[in-house]
């Protein structure tokens, strides 16, 4: 039998992570062992996001399509295995854990779409009293620190919108269930983003929430107990529920909006 | 000094050309009729042989596409996700399809290969509305039209432009490729069927007609073309997208070198030059010097700037054309290029002295010939400019430009630059009619 895996973390572009927290299935027996992430790791996290921010944004629209759609290609092609480990993990039916996956892949292609047709959506050219054009366009808010759900579709929620705004992520997941952060961290580990642009932790997220300083947008689905903390720290905060989520509610959340005014004349 | 340049040629096996291809319907190559002949532009002889789809392929197909469109339209996110894969499949086999359209169509392969990049990124973008379609301005849920009957006069970006947005949004298509060069149309749909697109989805019927129960028509061509093809489907509903019509406006302050990059890129398209007074001594002067510099030749070749015309019927009416030129009054320049001896080639030609209202300012212009006008004011050279399809516009105030651009009714104007394509564009800006 194989010895038990490690589900690891992904910190600028590097996998990283050690035996540490016993994972079990839902009858008990031991399916590997959670890294568990600590401040040091988040502030590497950090940095590295801040790092990788400017090439990131910096690409074409269409290319950072290309990237998060090669994303999407790559869960699917580990889309068995991920069922059966989800499977094995939550202790549902393996074809119930087969869709799950379905659903994550179809949403991250949905959000790999959005890249070049965001501005479209959140930008504007307007009117003015005057001999003057004037245009909108969205830009990415800066990096992001997420503290998500463990489900892989909450992850896919954490993760694929701030990317396709052109921002740059740090996700933290909770260490109890790591098994579709560490998947995605590994499926990101090898796609063509740059090293940094996402970032994914496991380990205690109430406490790694409050660590998460220096950011430029903080989304707490995954940690609703230090929402009101959050709300003296400056920066915008995306919180939970998410019941009923507008669709563009999170690609809205990851930009900002520039406007521009230009003379008309002879 | 001595420009002469090496001959670097491309490999013509690249394009993986074959003696005979055939209709492409429900995904595979099916037998259809009498062969039709294609040139290669380049040598005037006939390269490949390629079956005309006869009534009865055109009914398999539109049999086919019928049957596909129901699965194909009621699966947004299947259809994202395979339309990305054809995205990449026509970046992987980007050498392939440039080479064979410049063996085919007489594209210089250098400019051949950026069009397939962009064919891929219009294919990727196209791919990104197919699962999100609410949000593309037709109301919150909006419904494939059903089988598409799509004539293309052109390349294959021009295909794409056309093919991509409708197979995004659940429709099938039939399309009947440009006579001149359909062999890119018919790889593409080979393309599509290792995608793993359905087969049915897209299929290319060469030489097909298409008065057949198809639920609309879009037509993509010169004018002339989009009005024979419109008449050919009469009580369809007919989306035209015109090409062609190019307005180069030069103002007094334009950088003249960029200018020129701007025409020369656009040489052997349908454009006219529009130039300010006080600068058009100049402009023609640099616009002489660097034409007689073009490499005119093999389109293989990596070192060509300008290749030979797609058929023998356009370069006979761009030749017809220029000697209207000259019976009205036009005073001509002919590049002293040397010219292969082969092939239909035609070398860059300038006219001055060109007034509005003779031919050559007016009809199509189907080849590397360049009318040049001239204009006093900015108002003036919005008059002459007409109703352009497309405008390029050159200064260096912003203000001006901006100017000239809302004035001039055309789909798109590029300040100091032209012919760049955007899919996230609305694509409202290149159709001229659309009858639905």
């Amino acid at each position: 039998m194989a010895a038990s895996p490690i589900f690891r973390m992904l910190v600028g572009g590097r996998l990283r992570g050690t035996r540490g927290h016993p994972v079990h299935d839902a009858t008990g027996a031991l399916l590997g062992y959670a890294a568990v992430a600590g401040p040091g790791d988040v502030a590497e996290a950090v940095a590295a996001a801040k790092a990788a921010l400017p090439g990131w944004a910096a690409m074409t629209a269409d290319e950072r399509g290309r990237a998060l759609h090669g994303v999407a290609e790559l869960l699917d092609e580990r889309r068995d295995r991920l069922a059966a480990d989800l499977a094995a993990a939550d202790g549902i039916a393996v074809d119930a854990a087969a869709e799950l996956v379905d659903a994550a892949v179809d949403r991250w292609v949905w959000y790999a779409g959005w890249t070049d047709k965001i501005a479209g959506i959140l930008g504007a050219v307007h009117p003015t009293s005057g001999p003057y054009v004037g245009w909108s366009a969205p830009r990415p808010v800066g990096v992001v620190g997420a503290v998500s759900p463990p489900s892989l579709s909450a992850l896919v929620e954490a993760l694929a919108p701030v990317l396709a705004a052109g921002a740059a992520a740090v996700v933290v997941a909770p260490h109890e269930r790591p098994v579709a952060a560490a998947a995605l961290a590994e499926v990101l580990a090898t796609a063509e983003l740059p090293a940094g642009a996402a970032n994914v932790l496991t380990g205690p997220v109430g406490d790694l929430a409050t660590r998460l300083t220096g950011v430029d947008g903080l989304d707490l689905t995954g940690a609703p107990d230090v929402v009101a903390a959050a709300a003296g720290r400056g920066t915008r905060v995306l919180a939970p529920p998410m019941i009923d989520d507008p669709p563009l509610h999170r690609l809205r959340a990851w930009s900002e909006v520039t406007t521009v005014w230009h003379p008309v004349g002879r | 000094m001595n420009w002469d340049y090496g001959v670097a040629p491309g490999d013509a096996a690249v394009a993986k050309l074959k003696p005979a291809y055939s209709p492409f319907v429900d995904g595979r190559y099916v037998e259809g009729g009498d062969p039709l002949a294609v040139h290669n532009p380049t040598t005037g002889e006939r390269h490949a042989e390629v079956a005309a789809a006869c009534a009865a392929d055109v009914e398999h197909a539109v049999g086919a596409a019928r049957r596909a469109q129901v699965g194909w339209g009621t699966l947004p996110a299947r259809r994202a996700r395979l339309l990305f894969r054809l995205a990449q499949v026509v970046d992987d086999r980007r050498d392939e399809l440039a080479a064979l359209e410049a063996l085919d169509a007489g594209r210089p392969v250098r400019r051949a290969r950026d069009d397939l990049t962009a064919v891929a990124a219009h294919v990727r973008s196209c791919a990104g509305w197919a699962d999100k379609l609410e949000f593309a301005g037709f109301g919150p849920a909006p419904r494939p039209v059903g089988v598409l009957g799509v004539l293309v006069a052109g390349a294959l970006p021009a295909v794409a432009r056309r093919v991509a947005p409708a197979l995004a949004c659940g429709n099938a298509v039939v399309l009947v490729p440009d006579p001149d060069a359909p062999l890119g149309a018919l790889v593409l749909a080979e393309a599509a069927a290792e995608a793993g697109l359905p087969n049915g989805v897209l299929n290319v019927v060469p030489g097909g007609v298409l008065d057949v129960d198809v639920d609309a028509v879009a037509v993509t061509g010169p004018p002339a073309f989009c009005r024979a093809a419109a008449r050919l489907v009469p009580g369809r509903a007919v989306a035209r997208e015109t090409t062609g019509g190019l307005a180069q406006i030069v103002h007094d302050d334009a950088p003249l070198d960029q200018a020129i990059d701007g025409i020369v890129e656009a040489l052997g398209e349908d454009q006219r030059v529009l130039v300010a007074e006080s600068v058009a001594d100049e402009l023609g002067e640099l616009l002489r010097e660097r034409l007689a510099r073009l490499r005119v030749g093999d389109p293989l070749d990596h070192n060509t700037d300008l290749g030979p015309m797609s058929s023998v019927q356009r370069r006979d009416r761009a030749v017809a054309l220029a000697t209207a030129a000259d019976d009205e009054g036009a005073r001509r320049w002919t590049s002293p290029t040397r010219l292969p001896e082969h092939g239909w080639f035609l070398a860059p030609t300038v006219f001055i002295d060109v007034a509005p209202t003779m031919r050559v300012a007016r009809e199509e212009i189907p080849g590397p010939l360049l009318p040049v006008l001239t204009f006093r004011t900015p108002a003036e050279a919005v008059t002459t400019a007409g109703a352009p399809r497309a405008a390029a516009v050159w200064t260096d105030k912003g203000s001006r430009a901006l100017w000239t651009a809302q004035r001039l009714p055309a789909g798109i104007v590029w300040v100091n630059t032209v012919n760049r394509w955007e899919p996230a564009a609305p694509a409202a800006a290149l159709s001229d009619h659309l009858v639905f």
